[in-house]
């Protein structure tokens, strides 16, 4: 297969937006809502090619510090965030 | 003395400048085609192209000399022909708009304008559509990440060449901004003519601060 070979200018949003008749309030809107995205670009979920979780969701489990005592698991409610639970580990149990 | 303008250059001097980077998008309208037509948003205009559809056309007795007029200001026409079977809504019908408007580009014959068909499954247009044999057809599996490598297959830009995980990016940038824009929208697919502007809009955004 014979690739298209493109040498043209770059469409930049305000010429899309203008192609498309958005006006210039609502583009600098989008071209915000972009830039900010742009800092924390999204994370994939376990089904990569559907959906996207934002910060915070599935990814709390791996950011919460493990304590001796205390443990980190996941909920088994669907999309619930991850929370600290306080079982007792096996070997603090024994310490007491 | 200066070149005599046309009517048209009078009228909109930029319309025929900005033919070049516009991209006539034929793709079905349907729930299971959601993801896709974000895919196909972020990876036209990773490319710094700007899509076109029919979407952007109200319905009225015009529909049909707008449709070829789109079709006529873009450099560009991509036609996926994945929906060949039968719908599950009584009278069940196949969709013969994605055929036809490939059948209208090519019955156009439009000077500088370049086309490309896509499928889900190899094989099946030999079926479907046995008048393309010998067109390539650029076969995306129905996964995001196929369209994106398909489009990559099809398009290759001398400056600013765009990557499957640049591409990728834009995506999850559409996906991940979609349900605010289906709210300020008032909508509930992005099927409507506002929700394809603003994603247009915000892919190419993502992609002029992406792409370097």
């Amino acid at each position: 297969m014979k690739p298209i070979r493109v040498n043209s200018a770059f469409a930049t949003p305000y010429d899309t937006a203008r192609i498309l008749g958005v006006s210039r309030a609502r583009t600098e809107e989008l071209i915000k809502l972009a830039r900010r995205n742009g800092d924390h670009t999204a994370k994939p979920t376990v089904s990569s090619e559907t959906g996207f979780a934002s910060k915070g969701s599935a990814y709390k489990a791996h950011s919460i510090k493990r304590s001796s005592t205390s443990v980190a698991r996941k909920s088994r409610v669907r999309n619930a965030g991850a929370k600290v639970s306080t079982t007792k580990t096996k070997s603090a149990k024994a310490n007491l | 003395m200066p070149a005599q303008k046309s009517p048209l250059q009078k009228r909109n001097p930029q319309k025929l400048i900005s033919r070049k980077n516009r991209v006539f998008l034929n793709i079905p309208y349907d729930a299971a085609f959601e993801n896709l037509l974000l895919a196909y948003i972020a990876g036209i205009s990773a490319f710094g192209f700007t899509p076109r559809a029919t979407l952007e056309i109200p319905f009225s007795q015009r529909r049909l000399v707008r449709i070829i007029s789109l079709i006529k200001s873009s450099q560009y026409s991509i036609h996926d022909l994945s929906r060949v079977q039968l719908d599950r809504t009584a009278p069940r019908t196949p969709r013969f708009n994605m055929p036809f408007e490939l059948g209208l580009t090519v019955g156009s014959s439009i000077p500088n304008h370049a086309w490309i068909v896509c499928e889900t499954r190899r094989h099946r247009i030999k079926k479907s559509l046995s008048d393309l044999d010998g067109t390539d057809v650029y076969v995306h599996d129905g996964t995001v990440r196929g369209v994106l490598r398909e489009l990559c297959n099809a398009f290759v830009r001398t400056k600013r060449q765009p990557t499957i995980e640049q591409m990728m990016q834009i995506y999850r940038i559409l996906r991940s901004r979609f349900a605010g824009i289906l709210q300020a929208a008032g909508a509930s697919d992005p099927f409507n003519a506002r929700v394809f502007r603003d994603l247009c809009v915000l892919a190419s955004a993502a992609a002029d601060e992406i792409i370097p």
